[in-house]
């Protein structure tokens, strides 16, 4: 057994929806903003984190307890980060919003990289489609910046 | 943005059509900020400007190239991308090109965005001066992106040899100078060295009969031009200067069976040129008269290099081995440079001066 897990301090987090969730101090410090939190010396009481839900907070330390392991190669990294992004959209969207808000850069860009593929290459069409947006141009306005764009697509 | 800004630009233009809050995002400065940055480097390339078809410019996705194919290609054409005339390429900054008249005569500077299709042109030199070299740039200090050009007296009795030294910032709408310059600039066309916030060149342009001792450059910034101390080892001939990861670089292409080339680790810190590498497994197409001028090192490892002014070949340094690229659609010689495409707007660097879409 290596040290520093075993005595690593425990931290709680508590959820919008006031899910409580321990977790070890060394993980959770990949928040930036539970970082700062800990390094001021204000981590001791549960931490709220009014804009998490339990679900996605749940989600976010499975990702930061596999990023603090010392022992993952890259390669295993790589491999586990791209079967961890296989979701929903619905999840995705609550993973960016918390990655965001807890300031974990890894993560934010390893969903948003994961997004943006989603997005790559497609037809406005398709990408209408997949996001559920609305087309609000009207014909005239569609045909101006499809004039304007029309270089782009010999 | 955050996710929209790690998308390719043909991608990007697809958004543009998906609804009004995306066009709107991606219109907006703080978009192009995040964007350049994590906009992959292109390969632009310009066929030599005594060609009809040179007023097009090719814009080559480099995320295939190890597959020995770009097929990923936009044209940027006259009129719709870029200002229709006879032009040479000067630098490329976050996206935007700086263009000039081949050999700087008569006609003006001009800075684009080819991917928005917008440029300005800037006001020419004044009567009995001539432009002796410019180059484009961007101040992080003030966040302006400005031009320098160097200027010299047209009267040849003149014994007057002082360089005058002019600025243009973006938005500014006049050329301001800034006194007398302090190394005239030797410019060829097409070279691209910004490094630390400055351009830089070497005295003598490619062939250099003397040792080089230092290089010239111009801090954007500050306004001030420098002397960066070159390798300590002799080096003079057909030398080449560029930017390879970031850092400034040497290409020596002076002894016709190797080529070396030099990268400043630190920047402004002699001791640190180092002679990365030595290819000598060159390819001989012209015996003694090869020319190599390598443009960036790629995320594998490899070195992408214009070959003779008509290939481009990627160099590992793994297997010492070249391999050519397919450029589909580019037949005469050309010229070719890193570029990041970007949607930096001149409607927001250069606020309230005459754009032209």
């Amino acid at each position: 057994m290596s040290l520093s897990p075993s005595t690593s301090k425990m931290l709680s987090l508590k959820s919008s929806d006031g899910k409580v969730l321990e977790v070890e101090e060394h993980v959770a410090v990949l928040c930036e903003t539970i970082k700062s939190l800990v390094e001021d010396g204000c981590a001791d009481s549960p931490i709220p984190l009014a804009n998490v839900d339990g679900a996605t907070l749940g989600n976010v330390m499975e990702w930061c307890k596999k990023h603090a392991d010392q022992k993952a190669s890259a390669d295993d990294l790589e491999d586990w980060d791209a079967e961890f992004v296989e979701r929903d959209q619905g999840e995705l969207y609550h993973l960016i919003m918390a990655a965001n808000y807890l300031n974990i850069k890894g993560l934010l860009d390893l969903i948003c990289q994961k997004v943006a593929d989603m997005i790559k290459g497609k037809h406005p069409e398709k990408i209408r489609e997949i996001f559920n947006i609305e087309n609000d141009f009207t014909p005239e306005q569609q045909e101006q910046i499809r004039k304007d764009n029309s270089w782009a697509f010999e | 943005m955050e996710i929209l800004s790690r998308l390719p630009i043909k991608t990007l233009f697809d958004c543009r059509r998906v609804c009004k809050t995306w066009r709107n995002l991606l219109s907006d400065p703080h978009f192009a900020e995040l964007h350049v940055a994590r906009s992959p480097i292109s390969l632009l390339l310009k066929t030599f400007h005594m060609r009809p078809e040179s007023r097009m410019l090719h814009l080559f996705d480099l995320q295939g190239a190890n597959t020995g194919h770009l097929d990923d290609r936009l044209k940027l054409k006259a009129e719709v991308n870029i200002p229709n005339f006879r032009f040479a390429l000067l630098n490329s900054c976050n996206g935007l090109l700086c263009l000039c008249e081949p050999d700087y005569s008569d006609n003006p500077i001009c800075v684009c965005n080819p991917i928005l299709g917008e440029y300005i042109t800037l006001p020419k030199v004044k009567v009995g001066m001539r432009c002796c070299g410019a180059g484009f740039g961007f101040s992080h200090e003030t966040n302006q992106y400005k031009v320098i050009r160097v200027l010299a007296r047209m009267d040849a009795a003149s014994d007057n040899k002082d360089y005058e030294a002019e600025i243009y910032t973006l938005g500014g709408g006049a050329w301001r100078s800034i006194g007398n310059a302090l190394f005239s600039m030797w410019c060829r066309s097409s070279f691209n060295t910004l490094v630390n916030g400055a351009l830089h060149w070497l005295y003598g342009g490619c062939d250099n009969p003397d040792n080089i001792d230092y290089i010239p450059s111009f801090h954007f910034g500050s306004e001030e031009f420098g002397a960066i101390p070159a390798p300590a080892e002799k080096l003079m001939g057909y030398l080449h200067l560029g930017v390879l990861g970031g850092c400034l670089s040497i290409c020596d292409g002076t002894n016709s069976d190797h080529i070396d080339i030099w990268i400043m680790k630190n920047y402004g810190v002699k001791e640190s040129w180092s002679k990365d590498f030595v290819i000598d497994n060159l390819i001989f197409e012209r015996h003694n008269l090869d020319f190599y001028e390598p443009i960036m090192i790629l995320n594998s490892g490899e070195i992408l290099i214009l070959f003779n002014h008509d290939a481009v070949v990627l160099y590992s340094h793994e297997t010492k081995g070249f391999d050519y690229l397919d450029i589909f659609g580019v037949k005469s010689m050309f010229e070719a440079i890193a570029h990041i495409p970007s949607f930096v707007s001149l409607r927001d660097v250069a606020k309230g001066e005459n754009l032209k879409v």
